[in-house]
């Protein structure tokens, strides 16, 4: 089994990424601590408080990951933090390895899925915790009233009824279609953005996120704020299709 | 959470379910949803000189939804259009005793309202 100080090697990754780190080990209080051990007495450091999904401030925000390297690291991580790795160890390591564990489940969930990440960078860059707020185009709702009345025909529709079961069906595979194009169109969209807002990152100079990075910003969360309903609505048309 | 009996009341017995002609001049047609929730709802308004003669609705969503609705439709019959355009989400969430949690339910219906009444303008060149 490796040891943890042994795995002190800088990490290079999407996420977790830190220059230099600027506190002391909790246990010896010595200075000589890199981001997740202190290199005198060894012991493994919880997450600096400011740590985010993302890189930090100094490496920019990036939206386009390499899901293989972000894999790769999160398998790294995990092997480092782990807590069957921390019996022997004091109880404050135990705790910090299950809590460093916890935060590197939650962001590799987060930033592994395309949605979710942009989500969690809107929220980051306005300092807010809350979900976003959802809407969407009224045209939107009529199409899906609509797959919703075919979903409700089809669950109560008599099983002996086979010419009302094919036309039903045939309805919802046409809504499907649509749904999936829709949500097609969408998504390339939202990756229009995240080109756009790499670009902008990279070329970004002040502390401040400018203000073309907020319109981008604003552009993918409306997006994203009827991208999980499409998803569900599109998985009540698949549902429904199995009757 | 528990729903309040009128919730349930509302629930097990729908007022004026239902679809109205689309397609008449005298039928206004709002349909709205809520993507967090997954809720969408419909409600049509039938109106003559002016009044709101006749309500029907029809939602795909919770109990909660499906009561504000149901009550919506109950409260706009016999008003003007002016009147069923200052319904009030809060006073829906007050009648049902909604939760916390399930405002923006009533918030639908009264978006609903005002949609079917945006309809009905459009339709009759109302301004």
């Amino acid at each position: 089994m490796e040891t943890v100080s042994e795995k002190t090697g800088s990490v290079r990754g999407p996420f977790f990424e830190k220059k230099g780190v600027d506190r002391p080990c909790w246990s010896c209080k010595s200075e000589q601590v890199d981001l997740f051990n202190c290199i005198s007495c060894k012991t493994i450091q919880e997450f600096l408080s400011d740590t985010n999904y993302f890189a930090s401030l100094n490496q920019g925000y990036t939206l386009n990951i390499d899901l293989e390297q972000l894999e790769k690291q999160y398998y790294d991580l995990s092997r480092r933090f782990h807590p069957d790795y921390f019996q022997q160890r004091s109880k404050e390591e135990q705790e910090i390895s299950l809590e460093n564990t916890a935060l590197l489940n939650k962001a590799y969930q987060t930033l592994k899925d395309p949605q979710k990440r942009a989500s969690y960078l809107v929220r980051l860059v306005e300092g807010n915790d809350e979900p976003l707020k959802t809407q969407a185009p009224a045209s939107l709702f009529e199409d899906i009233f609509e797959i919703q009345e075919a979903v409700e025909e089809m669950r109560f529709l008599d099983p002996s009824d086979e010419s009302g079961r094919n036309n039903l069906k045939e309805t919802l595979k046409i809504a499907l279609e649509k749904m999936q194009q829709y949500q097609k169109d969408e998504r390339e969209k939202l990756y229009g953005h995240f080109n756009e807002w790499d670009q902008l990152e990279s070329g970004r100079q002040s502390q401040d996120f400018t203000d073309p990075q907020k319109s981008c910003l604003t552009q993918m969360k409306q997006i994203l704020s009827h991208s999980g309903y499409l998803d569900r609505v599109i998985q009540d048309i698949k549902t429904a299709l199995k009757f | 959470m528990s729903y309040s009996k009128k919730v349930i009341d509302h629930y097990n017995n729908p007022r004026n379910m239902g679809s109205l002609d689309k397609a008449d001049k005298e039928v206004g047609t709002g349909v709205v949803g809520a993507p967090e929730c997954g809720d969408v709802m419909k409600l049509q308004l039938k109106i003559s000189g002016g009044i709101i003669e006749d309500a029907r609705f029809k939602t795909f969503g919770c109990g909660s939804a499906i009561a504000s609705s149901s009550l919506a439709t109950e409260w706009v019959k016999g008003k003007t259009l002016d009147e069923a355009f200052q319904i009030k989400n809060t006073e829906i969430v007050n009648e049902l005793s909604l939760p916390p949690v399930k405002i923006h339910c009533s918030v639908l219906a009264e978006d609903a309202i005002k949609a079917a009444i945006a309809d009905y303008k459009k339709k009759n060149d109302i301004a």
